[in-house]
């Protein structure tokens, strides 16, 4: 049952939706405008989830002095820290900020900063042509960032535009295709969880 | 080289460093750096939540938006995803955003991704580049036709469609490479720039 | 020796990375650029901006992927300081935009720009397309304040502005998400708002439909855009003391996998009837 209240509800907001477009209505527009912005506040709460989660799992951790527990200690720490800060101050306060700055931003740069590092490593062990098609893929790419360098344009004059060639052509054919199909995938499955066919959305 | 003064500069770069150290290998250090930024990641996120909410619907509330309580009731009900027993009223909280979602994504789909690169598609076929794209296209598209009969013209383009899928991933491969080295550049210049003054 | 190289470790690799990426990055290198054709687009329609109009920032990248998107957005927004009259907004649908969004204000502020009436920082919105339609069909029901509490119909700079048809553009900064998608699908379609991207380099192939289509009329893309950019604007900066830096490890890495390759096909040659060395 409750399963048939959810497909209701997402069937009656994505109905209004698509109403809100084809059927011109002063009261459907403002119902459609009101329900979008409800949406907007409903998923500005689910932001916390994943931090109420977090917590549930690092407080257990510390309460209970499983191993690691010093370091779930500091990033409840952190986590305090920032939100109170956020809350006090507001996020656009210059203190705020520094904090942001110094903290956060070095940190997210240097661990996605370290996926060049693997791929370097990928490209020396694992990157061979074994078949046809992984060479066309590989053959694509080395012109593409060939044609990115001077060395590039040095070993042939060609290769630049080449490059261009491939990506104006063959790539934009290729993902033409991949958003065409996607979008009727999308469709389709849209479709489906308003039919209450699709189960898995709920969690 | 100068070495910079601001205590900023130095706490930027040594958590770099501290993150850096998995290269050589998996290290306390490392976990200390990686949990101080989640937990801080989380922090920022309540933080920017608690703004949102405040001005998007509780100042409104405040000022005299009565409706603004249903959306307020209706969020605060997705907490109850963390009881066992009313897990269930989170569902239904959850299928409003869902049901937007779906409804905003299929009124705008149809014309933005299929009308639009269907008609970006039809070119005249007096170039051997139009030509192309033509084939291309029809491939790629053909190479996903899992259910029709696999008659010879189908096969045939599907075989042209994995040929452009592959120059497709081998640009999106060499595209990915340029935007994780300008990443990674992002966090030297914190360390050799900022920090150890060694860029003009 | 060819085996010997196959095995070596992968933190000598590393090392030599960082060695042939530093010293360019310390002593940079002059290198030549070819700007691409949408990034000319994107310059031209932010030239074509004339007093009055009323333009939105999109800010939704993180600040994992600031090292690629600050040195574009920065020019970016220069451009925008440049063209008089332009009245400029930021909005923003991830939990660090905001920041970024910021700086843009501080930037413009010390500019000599005036908060409220020449620019805004209208906030933080959850749900990225949902925010998107949200904005685009009616801003003020969107934010009924601005981040700093403001009530948005007290804001000069939205004076005039309803919904999307009165966007005269929209810049959209995204390092992953839909991109451009969530504007075209919203704004483009059914308004005909003009709509530029800048976007981190991996997300560029697959803009390039939507620009070949002309929902999308210019994109930027990643460092590389941002130092062409700066290259157009005649403003030097990081992006293109980067590049050097960026061609020395883009050149390493082919290196790598032409050896790579060649070591293989050798050893392969040999396991199969040749004789081993």
């Amino acid at each position: 049952m409750q399963r048939r209240y959810q497909t209701w509800i997402v069937a009656a907001t994505a109905i209004l939706m698509l109403c809100e477009q084809f059927v011109k209505s002063p009261g459907l527009a403002a119902a459609a405008k009101e329900v979008r912005n409800w949406g907007l506040i409903v998923a500005a709460f689910a932001l916390g989830l994943g931090t109420v989660n977090l917590t549930m799992i690092h407080g257990d951790k510390i309460s209970k002095k499983k191993e690691g527990w010093f370091n779930s200690l500091v990033l409840m720490a952190g986590l305090v820290v920032f939100a109170v800060t956020g809350i006090v101050l507001g996020t656009s306060h210059k203190t705020y900020s520094a904090m942001y700055d110094t903290t956060v931003s070095p940190m997210a740069t240097a661990l996605f900063g370290t996926l060049i590092f693997y791929i370097v490593s990928a490209g020396y062990r694992s990157f061979v042509i074994r078949r046809l098609e992984s060479g066309v893929i590989l053959a694509s790419a080395l012109i593409v960032m060939l044609a990115q360098i001077p060395v590039g344009r040095m070993i042939s004059p060609v290769i630049p535009d080449a490059a261009t060639w491939l990506q104006n052509i063959p790539n934009n054919a290729g993902q033409r295709g991949l958003v065409i199909g996607a979008a009727v995938g999308a469709v389709a499955n849209g479709l489906r969880v308003m039919l209450g066919l699709e189960r898995n959305f709920g969690g | 080289m100068s070495i910079s003064s601001d205590p900023k500069a130095w706490i930027a770069a040594i958590l770099i460093l501290c993150l850096y150290s998995f290269l050589y290998k998996e290290n306390p250090v490392f976990r200390f750096a990686e949990h101080l930024y989640i937990g801080i990641g989380a922090g920022h996120a309540i933080a920017v939540q608690w703004n949102n909410l405040k001005n998007t619907a509780f100042l409104p509330l405040f000022r005299g938006n009565m409706m603004m309580i249903i959306p307020i009731i209706i969020g605060a009900l997705l907490y109850t995803r963390f009881s066992k027993k009313y897990v269930h009223i989170s569902r239904l909280c959850l299928a409003l955003p869902v049901g937007l979602g779906i409804g905003l994504a299929l009124r705008g789909l149809p014309a933005a991704q299929i009308l639009s690169q269907i008609r970006a598609t039809l070119v005249p076929l007096n170039n051997i580049n139009n030509f192309l794209t033509v084939i291309c296209v029809m491939g790629t598209l053909s190479f996903f036709f899992f259910t029709t009969k696999q008659t010879p013209v189908v096969r045939g383009f599907s075989e042209v469609g994995k040929w452009t899928m592959m120059v497709t991933f081998g640009l999106t491969f060499a595209t990915a490479v340029f935007g994780q080295m300008a990443i990674y550049l992002g966090a030297l210049q914190r360390v050799l720039g900022t920090w150890l003054g060694m860029i003009k | 020796m060819l085996q010997k190289l196959q095995s070596i470790d992968r933190r000598i690799v590393y090392l030599l990375f960082f060695v042939v990426t530093a010293v360019p990055f310390v002593r940079p290198v002059q290198v030549p650029m070819q700007i691409a054709e949408y990034t000319k687009g994107t310059y031209e329609a932010m030239e074509a901006l004339k007093p009055g109009d009323f333009v939105l920032i999109d800010v939704r990248f993180s600040p994992a992927s600031a090292g690629e998107m600050v040195p574009a957005y920065s020019s970016m927004l220069a451009h925008l300081l440049k063209k008089p009259g332009v009245r400029v907004a930021w909005f923003v649908t991830s939990l660090s935009g905001a920041i970024y969004a910021d700086d843009g204000i501080r930037m413009f502020e010390a500019a000599g720009k005036v908060y409220g009436k020449d620019i805004a920082q209208m906030g933080f919105l959850a749900g990225e397309e949902t925010a998107i339609a949200a904005v685009s069909q009616d801003i003020f029901k969107a934010f009924p304040s601005d981040s700093r509490g403001t009530k948005s119909d007290q804001l000069e700079v939205l004076k005039g502005i309803k919904n999307a048809k009165d966007f005269a553009l929209v810049l959209n900064m995204s390092d992953g998400g839909l991109g451009p998608l969530g504007w075209v699908r919203q704004a483009n379609m059914p308004f005909g708002t003009k709509v530029i991207s800048l976007l981190s380099q991996v997300m560029v192939p697959s803009a390039i439909p939507y620009y070949q289509a002309k929902q999308v009329v210019g994109l930027v893309s990643g460092l590389q855009g941002g130092a062409e950019y700066e290259q157009m604007l005649g403003t030097p900066g990081r992006g293109m003391a980067s590049m050097g830096a960026q061609t020395f490890g883009h050149l390493y890495l082919v290196a790598l996998v032409i050896l790579a390759n060649i070591s293989y096909l050798v050893t392969r040659g040999a396991s199969k009837g040749g004789r081993v060395k």
